[in-house]
């Protein structure tokens, strides 16, 4: 099982809309950010090739990453939160097995995060719309 | 014309470690997007939502000044919660498998892609009691 000693989060958007007529131009601006520190939990990987068949990770199961001590790591039971990040055009959907109350989608090196409730016994991983694509999923338990 | 232009920032990094006596391992994970985007249309939805689901049909678009807006294709969604009741964010349209469901509190940020027609009219509610939250869109 990994350990975290230090870890850090976070996310922001802004959009500025502008409009331009002679002599003026007027802004709209609009903005979120967040941010957060850790200092403790778990923290795992995984990587791979996702297709339209779908792969799934059971609550537990071994992921192809090994923590600091060389020792495989288990996706943890009650993660808090999901990243996903896939670099090619298409997309990957990671569906939660048990309550199907979280999906994530990403394609084109778009990062996916969101909150991962509670009691899920799995993920899901595939390509909605068909092909391969690479991904990287990394989960994150209090 | 209006042009819009947005920035979208991700980072994550986690230092994992493990001492032993005379030995001290680490390993670090980072993940990181910083993207600059053009989207055509941003609009923005907020309010106070409980445990029965509301529904926001895209009529009720609204971009950052408050004026409707419509936004058909949507190509990202975020949503952040202020209070400690986790907020969830689905599709009307279930099937769809494109559908995106996020959840978020204490403002943490949630985001996904989407596509144009599964997230036409989106819900929102609660796990418990009430919270406040904001989404927004953006699309075409």
């Amino acid at each position: 099982m990994s350990n975290v000693s230090s870890g850090s989060l976070s996310v922001s958007m802004d959009f500025v809309d502008s409009t331009t007529a002679p002599s003026i131009t007027r802004s709209k601006s609009l903005s979120m950010a967040y941010s957060n520190t850790y200092t403790s939990g778990t923290v795992a990987l995984v990587s791979g090739v996702a297709n339209s068949g779908g792969t799934t990770m059971a609550d537990g199961g071994t992921l192809n990453y090994k923590d600091a001590a060389g020792n495989a790591v288990s996706i943890p039971s009650n993660f808090k939160w999901v990243a996903l990040k896939v670099d090619g055009a298409n997309p990957v959907q990671a569906v939660d097995q048990d309550i199907q109350a979280c999906t994530l989608r990403s394609a084109g090196g778009f990062v996916a995060t969101s909150l991962w409730g509670g009691g899920q016994s799995g993920i899901n991983v595939y390509t909605p719309d068909g092909g391969t694509a690479a991904y990287t999923i990394i989960f994150y338990a209090e | 014309m209006p042009t819009i232009a947005g920035n979208v920032a991700f980072a994550l990094s986690f230092t994992d470690t493990t001492a032993t006596p005379g030995v001290s391992s680490v390993n670090t994970i980072s993940m990181s997007e910083s993207l600059s985007n053009a989207p055509a249309k941003v609009a923005v939805l907020s309010g106070t939502v409980g445990t029965s689901s509301v529904s926001l049909a895209a009529s009720s678009y609204k971009d950052s000044d408050g004026n409707a807006i419509s936004v058909t294709g949507i190509d990202r969604v975020f949503l952040v919660a202020s209070g400690t009741n986790a907020v969830s964010i689905s599709p009307v349209v279930k099937s769809d498998p494109a559908n995106v469901y996020l959840t978020s509190k204490s403002n943490e940020i949630s985001m996904s892609s989407s596509t144009d027609s599964a997230c036409s009219t989106i819900s929102l509610k609660t796990d418990a009691g009430t919270n406040d939250y904001v989404v927004v869109l953006y699309g075409t």
